[in-house]
């Protein structure tokens, strides 16, 4: 059964159900007796009075990985494939940041697979965002987010969840790009690319089989 | 007492405290029917507002149908964790084989679906899981909670959560074959 017919059940029982919750918490608060719960009112008190764990900074550097993506992805590829294609693409582990030349280089946290090429390599708010090309398929953007600095885990942030190999990866498919994401080592990786999930299949393997 | 703010926002404060007031009753009432003893039903409710506030995006307006499910979904599950916990009860996780579609009707599931599902349908067939399928099938399904964050709630492991969930629409398929 698709997931949209269970959405659609599970939508109408919690409304059919919660019309009925509703209608008995009304007659529960109606006699206008307070109930004692002294130690649940201390804790929802507690609550009231606690900053909310990096929520805004795990959002923040959520949205920045993705608006890293597609940035790179929707403005610069143009440019970057007119370097590719004039032989400017190199494929050696540490790529020149797409900053000025006198800018360190910025070591690739993995292993890039046979096949692809690092086009471009840069950090934004400590997420590292890499641009790698395959020869003869779709560009795909990498973006590396330390667990430490607060990068949201896959499934808090990705709408949608694809099975590869057996294990459920969380994804975002759209008619404009795809996405997948996992943790490994410590790190929130991101892999993002305009047309093809098995693209960001087949290097999700690459990546997750890397030692 | 002074609220000091922490949360997001104002409104957002304002809404959680609101729920707290409104169904912190309704809420002691269905942990009370779980655990039958009034200390352990207040640790279920104040469980179960950890578990709003960590989920406050979930929350549609504070008299909104689908907010009294929810927290209603919470505290149950609240309880029942807090019941197999003084049992001693590990969550059983059976070893599941999930049956390749080879063997499955391509048509079947389909021509089930397309007829228009009444309120009577639904509420069989959702009646028809037991409690913890029921509270991750609305928990996954009508509010979209990561499994990681199901599997928190309901006191099992987030592969279990997976497997749990191909059961439960192998369940709902057979359910709404019965009826039709």
């Amino acid at each position: 059964m698709r997931d949209d017919e269970m959405k659609r059940i599970a939508g109408r029982w919690a409304e059919l159900e919660g019309q009925r919750l509703l209608a008995e918490r009304d007659a529960l608060n109606r006699d206008g007796v307070r109930l004692l719960l002294p130690r649940a009112d201390a804790q929802v008190q507690q609550l009231l009075r606690r900053p909310k764990p990096n929520r805004a900074q795990r959002r923040r550097r959520m949205w920045t990985a993705i608006a890293a993506c597609l940035a790179v992805y929707l403005i610069l590829p143009h440019a970057l494939l007119a370097a590719r294609d004039a032989g400017g693409a190199s494929a050696p582990q540490d790529a020149a940041s797409t900053s000025s030349a006198a800018a360190e280089p910025i070591p690739i946290p993995f292993h890039v697979p046979e096949h692809y090429a690092v086009l471009s390599a840069s950090m934004d708010n400590g997420v590292g965002v890499y641009y790698i090309a395959h020869e003869d398929g779709d560009d795909v953007v990498v973006t590396v987010a330390p667990e430490e600095e607060g990068a949201a885990a896959p499934g808090e942030v990705m709408p949608d969840e694809v099975e590869i190999d057996g294990e459920t990866v969380a994804a975002a498919v759209t008619p404009d790009y795809k996405m997948l994401s996992f943790e490994k080592g410590g790190d929130v990786y991101t892999l993002s690319c305009r047309e093809d999930m098995g693209t960001l299949a087949a290097l999700y393997r690459e990546l997750r089989n890397e030692k | 007492m002074v609220l000091v703010f922490t949360f997001d926002t104002v409104s957002e404060r304002d809404r959680f405290a609101a729920l707290y007031e409104r169904y912190r009753k309704l809420m002691y009432v269905k942990a009370l029917d779980i655990l039958r003893d009034p200390m352990l039903a207040e640790d279920a409710v104040s469980e179960a507002f950890i578990r709003v506030y960590r989920n406050m995006g979930k929350i549609e307006g504070v008299d909104s149908p689908r907010t009294a499910a929810f927290l209603v979904t919470i505290v149950r599950n609240a309880a029942l964790t807090i019941y197999a916990r003084r049992r001693g009860d590990a969550v059983p996780e059976e070893d599941v084989f999930l049956e390749t579609a080879a063997g499955a009707d391509p048509h079947g599931v389909e021509d089930l679906v397309e007829r228009d599902l009444t309120n009577e349908d639904v509420v069989r067939v959702v009646g028809a899981l037991d409690e913890q399928s029921r509270a991750i099938f609305v928990l996954k399904y009508a509010y979209d909670l990561p499994h990681r964050e199901i599997a928190e709630q309901c006191g099992i492991t987030e592969n279990y959560v997976t497997v749990k969930l191909h059961r439960i629409r192998k369940k709902i398929t057979e359910e709404l074959r019965i009826g039709n």
